[in-house]
């Protein structure tokens, strides 16, 4: 009877944790994105071994499905536009006044240059969905608590990682490191967040370092300068036709 | 003496004579025409594709062979240029700007390489003048010279206007429109379908960047070999550099011009055991029919060195005439041909046309009148005629006069 207690006990206690992992994903999620909207002003820069490009872009996303985002410099690519609709990549170059839907066979490829993928802007929505959450230990990053939480894919979702381990802070919810790994459970890549600053009330890491393991010298860094949430953004925003109207 | 009697036993047989010549002739007009009409091929294909556009040195950063990107471009200055101009043997030396793209107009797309050049140096190396179909060749800013494999793929002309899109320099976006100012034809198929031609400053431009370029060009001066060329150039380059002859980067025509080459040598081989043992055949039968004559020779004193002397030298002369006489018939013919250069195509039959552009050739072969052909060929049938002629000195050396005449 005890031992029956015991394992009763373990059961719960693994459930409510696993439970919890899903609202803490849940709630970090929100947190970056907003409830409704969100916009934001950043610098990306792309290091690689022999040299470096910094790019600003302007960005306005609506749930999970829409994000649009428009290069202001270098002025040679202003007004180059991504625009993602659910599963749809779209882009828009102004220097040939061409619309193009990207292709499945174009997912893969880099995006802007960066060492993100297109398939990574349609891809990285879905994480308190598509994955299997627990809870597998605490850990301090930088004065912050965190829970450190591992996010195994579900069989039919359509994810190219074989394991996520992510580190969120336990007092707001903040993604501060995120390890990708493949399917043969190799880390592939870092992602690690610093510089929390106050954006609006809230307190979000202003930012991201993204290291592709397999590329020595390879990083990019994205930098929010301002980034707002919960305002008005018209649907337009998201229409394929409106992308040479964004700036 | 010696040679008075040689020449006056060659005319006493005119039948004798006559066989043994016309065999030497014979063989060595189709060895020569076979073989000069092979060296005119490959001179053309070398013209085509290395004279006219590859260059025979290439020079590119170091590794650039490897990974084609711009990220592994150099910048080259003037000095560097002079540098490369002092170098002996070296003619002209041009920059280049080289990148795939794709070109798109309406609904068609097409993969493309973009060369960005300088078009009064690249006049030094080849006359773009002459090979244009239509437009000028006179390039403005953000203006496009097309292959006419491009140009009859998208259905294009003069002043109609292609997308470029492609990757530029250190992760910038390549993406321009560009109106056709004139279409080219490269004569060399792969040209054709792919380049797209353009201002060094509207290609650098395009991929974002000064100051880069990814080849030089050596052209060399006539007669020099680009292999000693390429080797001055790499001493006097740093390891940031690479040196390339055309062989290394073109192996294609190296490999194709050395397996058909080899296949010539191979019916050359034949046609020469055809005339040697002809040549042979002849010798044999002459010393024996001269057996009774060689026997009251050495019977009456003449020395058996002497009678061996004779006869070298009438096989000389014998093979001689032949020789002459091969070169002075096949040499008109090489060089109608060299001027009216024979078009495979037409020998083959409708369609060959587009076959031999497809395999990367172009169809027009002239032949060779290299000199090297007749002389050299005429060099082996001589040797081979002193070779022959050691049958009849052993038989004259072993020559038993009094059993010779009895006979």
């Amino acid at each position: 009877m005890r031992n029956f207690l015991f394992i009763l006990f373990i059961f719960f206690n693994i459930s409510s944790y696993s439970q919890d992992a899903v609202s803490i994903l849940k709630k970090s999620e929100e947190k970056i994105r907003g409830v409704k909207s969100s916009y934001v002003e950043m610098a990306i820069t792309i290091v690689r071994p022999k040299w470096k490009k910094e790019m600003t872009m302007k960005g306005w996303s609506v749930g999970e499905d829409y994000f649009s985002s428009v290069v202001m410099t270098p002025v040679k690519e202003k007004g180059t536009v991504f625009l993602k609709r659910e599963n749809e990549v779209w882009n828009y170059i102004p220097s040939i006044e061409r619309t193009i839907k990207l292709p499945p066979s174009m997912m893969m490829q880099n995006w802007m240059g960066t060492d993100f993928t297109n398939d990574d802007l349609v891809q990285r929505s879905s994480i308190s969905d598509d994955y299997t959450n627990t809870i597998i230990g605490e850990e301090n990053i930088e004065g912050y608590d965190c829970w450190i939480i591992q996010l195994i894919p579900n069989e039919d979702a359509p994810v190219v990682w074989g394991k996520l381990i992510m580190w969120i802070d336990k007092k707001h919810y903040m993604q501060l490191k995120t390890q990708f790994f493949d399917e043969y459970e190799d880390l592939v890549s870092v992602m690690t967040s610093n510089k929390v600053k106050d954006f609006g009330d809230k307190k979000l890491p202003a930012v991201i370092e993204y290291v592709p393991l397999d590329k020595e010298g390879n990083k990019t860094i994205i930098e929010r300068l301002k980034w707002d949430f919960d305002i008005d953004i018209s649907q337009r925003y998201f229409l394929p036709s409106y992308m040479k109207n964004l700036r | 003496m010696i040679l008075k009697i040689a020449l006056r036993n060659i005319y006493r047989n005119k039948k004798r004579s006559l066989i043994t010549i016309s065999s030497i002739f014979a063989a060595l007009l189709l060895i020569v025409l076979m073989r000069a009409l092979q060296f005119g091929f490959y001179d053309r294909l070398i013209e085509t594709v290395v004279e006219s556009y590859a260059g025979y040195v290439e020079i590119h950063a170091d590794g650039f062979w490897d990974n084609q990107s711009l990220d592994n471009s150099m910048v080259v200055d003037q000095n560097l240029m002079d540098d490369l101009k002092s170098v002996e043997g070296v003619d002209n030396v041009v920059q280049r700007l080289q990148t795939f793209s794709l070109i798109s107009m309406g609904d068609k797309t097409k993969g493309g390489v973009i060369n960005g050049i300088n078009i009064k140096e690249e006049q030094k190396i080849t006359d773009w003048n002459k090979k244009m179909v239509s437009g000028s060749f006179d390039l403005g800013e953000n203006e496009v010279i097309i292959g006419k494999g491009i140009a009859k793929y998208f259905d294009v002309v003069k002043n109609d206007t292609l997308i470029l899109y492609g990757q530029g320099y250190r992760g910038m976006m390549a993406a321009g429109k560009f109106p056709i100012k004139g279409i080219i034809d490269l004569k060399n198929p792969d040209l054709n379908k792919l380049g797209v031609f353009m201002n060094m400053e509207t290609a650098r431009s395009y991929v974002s960047s000064d100051e880069i370029s990814t080849h030089i060009i050596i052209d060399k001066k006539q007669y020099y070999d680009e292999e000693k060329i390429a080797n001055d150039l790499s001493q006097l380059l740093s390891d940031d550099f690479e040196v390339m002859t055309w062989k290394q980067t073109l192996p294609e025509i190296e490999q194709t011009i050395t397996a058909d080459s080899a296949g010539g040598l191979i019916m050359a081989f034949i046609l020469y055991v055809i005339v040697v043992f002809g040549m042979f055949g002849t010798v044999l039968m002459m010393t024996e029919e001269r057996k009774y004559e060689f026997g009251v020779l050495i019977s009456i004193g003449m020395s058996r060195v002497r009678l061996f002397g004779i006869i070298l030298v009438e096989t000389i002369i014998l093979s001689m005439i032949g020789v002459v006489i091969a070169i002075l018939i096949t040499y008109p013919i090489s060089y109608y041909y060299y001027l009216n250069p024979i078009n495979m195509a037409d020998l083959m039959g409708d369609g060959a046309d587009n076959m031999i552009e497809e395999m990367g050739f172009s169809p027009i072969a002239p032949m060779s009148i290299s000199w090297d052909i007749p002389l050299s060929h005429a060099l082996v049938i001589f040797i081979f005629s002193l070779i022959i002629s050691i049958y009849p000195a052993i038989k004259i050396m072993k020559l038993d006069p009094v059993k010779s005449m009895k006979a």
